[in-house]
């Protein structure tokens, strides 16, 4: 909440000055030129370290035992409610439940949730810009990451989310095709949530709804499986009740290399064809790709299982250093 | 029921784990005791394909556990916290591990019944997750949901861990009971000597990664292992 903020407040301040309705530029500038000609007022700064200084000790003073604090922020009431209509389906259901449940009630995957419709937003400052509406391949990667932001943050450590409880998953009786299915099941419903949300774009240029689809369709029959496939290469912990914003726990370069055939693949896909000028010929090859890996679903889920049979004892042991 | 064949388990270039063959046979309630470090944790990860072995292999029922998810289904255990699902309250975890048991509602609205003693009023009701329950309650929490679905293996790393004084003695009733059944395997491990010894039928003594001593519990037993960690 506090960065949201912060980021508004950064923003509004650029866009004024921007827009010269009031710079914080001008303001500063006066400032400090005042305080270096008359130097005695750099007396100003310093008494006002020394004010803050001795607050800071004062209100350390008053709070420095941790059960009164705990009194102040009493325990909202826990809010345990199952998602009923889901559970109806099975394992899957249940599963489903589990993860939706996992990102409703900790700090890091409310975080994530919360940021969803910034993604699709994302359009807002690319779609204005008349340049940019002329370059396909832009087009294609804002595409992809507007209906793709929930699945490539989640996608990414599918695993590591449940990294707190993976032994569990190890030793029960998991059907884990039935896992990898509920997984691709949550994300695609995510990213068609996120589609059908952008498709409002296609108001204002019926060329972003060929793209956007073609982008979606791509989304869910290529890009998932891909970032399905990559995730069992995260073995670090995360703890979900840690701060989200800026919490690099979990992350390691390794997430961005993910990040290539995600994002940049699409583009040199469609680009050649957009050059040769048959742009649309462009898009019914990624939307082509992508029917092709829902069609293959099944056959991709099974390599997927095979593969983590192999990666599983890396991934537990890297779950298990809580660190 | 388990058996043990040439199991190692290296870490680091040191050998954790070395285990030339055991068996445990159907029925049995087994012990193991040792040291911090003496490859307790390590030796239930591998029965139950947690971790990969360097050599050898661990055969549930007469079939390997790497590889194969048979024994899942007759196999309940508890090991740390890594079993637990924090961000749920136990009743949700309790369904949780009761429908992948197959467990209906009434069933495991009877079960939660039976261990109504065990929980004291402090597990059930209480609108908690479990992360916010005490270490000795969430333990209670995964000991009773290994029990969920009638395993025929059951697998406990220090389960008296933790646990105040009331609730060990009910444990020890609990383990009894489970013990008494005919086709139940249950394997044990324990800090206390007090307790393994009578709780268990046969204890095995694990220094560095060896069995060194395998011992049939009498009324000598526990003199026995207190004169040997009498270092």
């Amino acid at each position: 909440m506090f960065t949201l903020g912060f980021a508004i407040v950064f923003a509004s301040m650029f866009f004024l000055d921007y827009f010269k309705i009031f710079s914080l530029r001008n303001v500063s500038e006066q400032v400090f030129t005042i305080i270096i000609t008359k130097k005695i007022l750099v007396l100003i700064p310093v008494v006002m370290v020394a004010m803050a200084y001795y607050l800071n000790l004062i209100f350390l003073k008053k709070n420095a035992y941790i059960e009164e604090i705990g009194k102040k922020f009493a325990k909202k009431s826990v809010n345990a409610k199952d998602i009923s209509f889901i559970k109806q389906f099975g394992v899957i259901g249940e599963l489903l439940n589990l993860e939706i449940k996992l990102m409703l009630r900790n700090k890091r995957g409310k975080t994530l949730l919360y940021m969803t419709p910034l993604f699709v937003c994302y359009g807002f400052f690319f779609y204005p810009n008349k340049m940019y509406m002329e370059m396909g391949g832009m087009l294609v990667f804002i595409g992809i990451f507007i209906s793709g932001g929930f699945m490539l943050s989640y996608g990414n450590y599918l695993f590591s989310w449940e990294s707190g409880y993976f032994d569990l998953i190890m030793s029960n009786n998991v059907d884990y095709k039935k896992y990898f299915r509920e997984k691709f099941i949550l994300l695609a419903t995510a990213t068609a949530i996120a589609y059908i949300l952008t498709l409002f774009y296609a108001f204002y240029n019926i060329k972003l709804l060929y793209i956007n689809t073609a982008c979606f369709i791509y989304n869910i029959g290529f890009n998932i499986h891909v970032l399905m496939y990559f995730s069992l290469s995260n073995k670090k912990y995360i703890d979900l009740n840690r701060q989200a914003a800026f919490n690099y726990q979990g992350v390691s370069a390794k997430n961005f290399i993910v990040m290539l055939p995600a994002m940049v693949l699409p583009i040199l896909i469609y680009s050649p064809f957009s050059l040769f000028g048959s742009p649309i010929t462009g898009l019914i090859v990624l939307s082509c790709i992508g029917i092709l890996g829902l069609l293959l679903h099944n056959k991709i889920v099974n390599y997927i299982v095979k593969e983590f049979h192999n990666k599983k004892y890396e991934m537990a042991e890297g779950f298990r250093q809580r660190s | 029921m388990i058996k043990v064949n040439n199991l190692t388990k290296v870490y680091n270039g040191t050998c954790v784990l070395d285990i030339k063959e055991l068996q445990i046979p159907k029925g049995e309630s087994y012990g193991l005791v040792g040291n911090n470090g003496a490859g307790k944790t390590t030796f239930f990860r591998l029965i139950l394909d947690l971790i990969r072995a360097n050599t050898g292999f661990v055969e549930s029922d007469n079939v390997k556990v790497a590889g194969n998810e048979l024994w899942k289904h007759y196999t309940g255990s508890y090991l740390d916290e890594g079993f637990l699902i924090d961000f749920l309250t136990p009743e949700e975890y309790f369904n949780f591990i009761g429908n992948l048991h197959g467990m209906n509602k009434g069933d495991i609205a009877e079960f939660l019944n039976y261990y109504h003693d065990f929980f004291s009023d402090e597990i059930l009701g209480q609108k908690k997750y479990i992360r916010d329950l005490s270490k000795g309650n969430q333990k209670k929490v995964g000991i009773i949901a290994a029990f969920m679905g009638n395993p025929s293996v059951i697998i406990l790393d220090e389960p008296f861990t933790n646990l105040d004084p009331s609730s060990q003695i009910r444990l020890k009733k609990i383990l009894h009971e489970q013990q008494a059944k005919p086709d139940v395997t249950m394997l044990i491990s324990s800090h206390d000597l007090n307790h393994i010894t009578e709780v268990c039928s046969r204890i095995n003594v694990l220094e560095k990664g060896l069995i060194v001593l395998d011992l049939h519990t009498n009324e000598n037993t526990l003199k026995e292992l207190e004169n040997y960690f009498a270092v």
